[in-house]
């Protein structure tokens, strides 16, 4: 059986240690949940941002080369000199600045950097955080930043701890009930349990859970998760069609059953 | 009211935030006109309490997580502080950078002497004792030293570059990298900023007395003046900046560390921001004017002004200006 979450979070919640969430309370008193983005999603995308640094670098040095009498008098190493300088303290700050909380690398990895409050960051908290890279860096490759980043609940590097911001997981749910593609299929008729047998919540909690996975797992696994559930489901539900659904395609039936409880009947459906 | 009596009900008006929040991100809430921001302001106030029941009703980890992330979108476009203006940085720099630093004037005398007492230590011990310089720098490098400050008044070499841009470029880079790493290694209590304004410190001043006991003072001085007095004050305001850092991880007060830190961390920044700023003005002069061939007179009219104009810069700027706090 799932597991039952405290379906309304504590009031003066704050970030725990074993969870990678926050939650945040609004001027309402509401709290919502944010996904905090871990080292190693981080690490990826400063990956990209630093190739990206590098290309343009590149870029600048072959067309100071491409103007030999720009050479000849510095200025083509002048500015190379110089673009290497702001990549190296302003790009992140640039675009933090610019993009609100994302550089290239991080909108590739869907992450974006916002207040401890979740709100967008200004411009001085991504120049701050990013000034302080320095300090993350050392002793080398991002130690001291991987250890702070493990050691707060709101895995702060300590660029994020100076100004104030974490860096978060922005995933959009964009089906507005929730349940993608669980319309496709065909609710359960509603007559078809006889004794008014009514699924718990956890087990429907359940059922969804499988249901959200299902794409990533194969379906005779999907059938097999399924399996044990659906027969004791189909005993309760007490009909010879449900039961052999039950044991020809169990997935079917539990998608089936969600599908009747999360959107009602075919008729119903939003 | 079951679970799709709720969506039946709330489906538009979830639709119709998500419709404004996409609309709105765009331009922040400024591309909203006064309806469509009312409709907005009531919007998330009204969804924030769907979540609610949505928790209380149980009506499952899906629908949960799909109206979660309409609040959190809608907190961050709702509650967009302050828009970036690209003229925000002038007010920092003419009130902020120089309110802060008098805010903080005992981490910059505490960050000036870490850094002028070494030099000044080393610098007459090496005038002393010239061969001293080999324990800070290696023989090779106090040599070319030596062969350029001769040569043109100015450091050439095939690691140092020639004058103007290239030279300003140059400088930029050291200089500003070093001033930030001092301002960001404060967060280790204060011991990577000490340790930078001492090794800097020492090194100056090994380099200037060496340069001067083998008896190249005029050449030296020559290049030196013009720049220095506002190099030398950028890179204390960056010690300072560091030491804010510091002291804020040693003794936080009533504060969480991490508090105290977040506390801190707008004065540190200004300091270190208006020390960057500096010590750009500091590599153009240094690339510019401190190689230019003038008469010793001139560049120290030039260094005196210097220092009397960022000195009632420091002093004065800001001071008539209310408080926002």
């Amino acid at each position: 059986m799932a597991e039952i979450r405290a379906s309304v979070p504590t009031q003066n919640s704050d970030a725990d240690f074993t969870s990678n969430h926050v939650w945040v309370e609004t001027s309402d008193g509401i709290s919502f949940k944010v996904r905090l983005a871990g080292p190693a999603p981080r690490a990826a995308a400063y990956g990209v941002d630093l190739v990206a640094r590098i290309a343009i670098l590149l870029v600048v040095a072959l067309v100071g080369r491409a103007f030999p009498q720009l050479a000849a008098s510095g200025w083509t190493t002048g500015m190379f000199l110089v673009v290497a300088f702001l990549l190296e303290w302003g790009y992140g700050a640039f675009f933090e600045t610019w993009w609100r909380g994302q550089t290239p690398g991080k909108r590739v990895f869907g992450l974006r950097v916002v207040t401890v409050r979740c709100e967008p960051v200004g411009t001085f908290d991504a120049v701050t955080r990013n000034i302080l890279r320095a300090a993350d860096f050392t002793p080398f490759l991002y130690g001291a930043g991987l250890m702070s980043c493990l050691s707060t609940a709101r895995m702060q590097r300590l660029g994020d701890l100076v100004a104030g911001t974490m860096v978060v997981h922005e995933r959009s749910v964009t089906s507005s009930d929730g349940l993608s593609g669980l319309a496709a299929y065909d609710p359960l008729p509603t007559d078809s349990s006889p004794h008014g047998y009514q699924p718990s919540e956890p087990t429907l909690q359940a059922i969804e859970a499988l249901f959200r996975r299902r794409l990533s797992l194969s379906p005779s696994r999907v059938d097999e998760i399924a399996s044990s559930l659906a027969e004791s489901l189909a005993a309760q539900l007490g009909e010879p069609e449900t039961s052999q659904l039950a044991s020809d395609r169990p997935a079917e039936l539990l998608f089936r059953l969600l599908r009747r409880h999360r959107l009602g009947p075919a008729s119903e459906a939003i | 009211m079951t679970r799709i009596d709720f969506l039946h009900e709330r489906k538009p008006a979830w639709d119709r935030f998500e419709q404004l929040i996409r609309r709105a991100s765009g331009d922040h809430v400024q591309g909203l006109d006064e309806n469509e921001h009312h409709e907005l302001s009531e919007a998330l106030r009204s969804i924030g309490h769907d979540l609610v029941h949505i928790r209380s009703e149980r009506l499952g980890p899906a629908l949960e997580e799909y109206v979660n992330d309409l609040v959190r979108r809608g907190h961050s476009v709702f509650y967009h502080s302050t828009p970036n203006r690209p003229a925000g940085f002038v007010r920092p720099l003419v009130v902020g950078f120089p309110r802060a630093l008098r805010d903080n004037h005992v981490y910059f005398w505490a960050a000036a002497a870490v850094l002028v007492i070494p030099m000044i230590v080393s610098f007459g011990l090496v005038v002393s004792n010239p061969s001293l310089a080999r324990r800070v720098l290696p023989e090779h490098t106090l040599i070319e030293m030596e062969a350029t400050y001769v040569a043109r008044g100015a450091p050439v070499s095939s690691e140092t570059p020639k004058g103007g841009i290239e030279m300003t470029g140059y400088y930029l880079r050291n200089n500003i990298s070093i001033a930030l790493r001092c301002y960001a290694l404060g967060i280790f209590a204060g011991v990577g900023t000490l340790y930078l304004l001492l090794a800097n410190g020492i090194e100056l001043g090994a380099v200037a007395g060496y340069v001067i006991a083998r008896g190249h003072s005029d050449p030296f001085f020559a290049f030196v003046v013009s720049h220095s007095v506002i190099e030398l004050s950028a890179l204390a305001i960056a010690g300072a900046a560091g030491l804010v850092l510091g002291f804020a991880v040693i003794a936080p007060g009533y504060r969480l560390r991490r508090e105290a830190l977040a506390a801190r961390g707008r004065d540190s920044f200004l300091l270190a921001g208006g020390a960057s700023v500096l010590l750009v003005v500091a590599a153009v002069v240094e690339g510019f004017w401190s190689t230019a061939t003038l008469p010793l007179a001139v560049k120290i009219a030039f260094a005196a002004t210097s220092a009397l104009g960022l000195s009632c810069y420091l002093l004065f700027a800001g001071r008539t200006v209310q408080r926002c706090e």
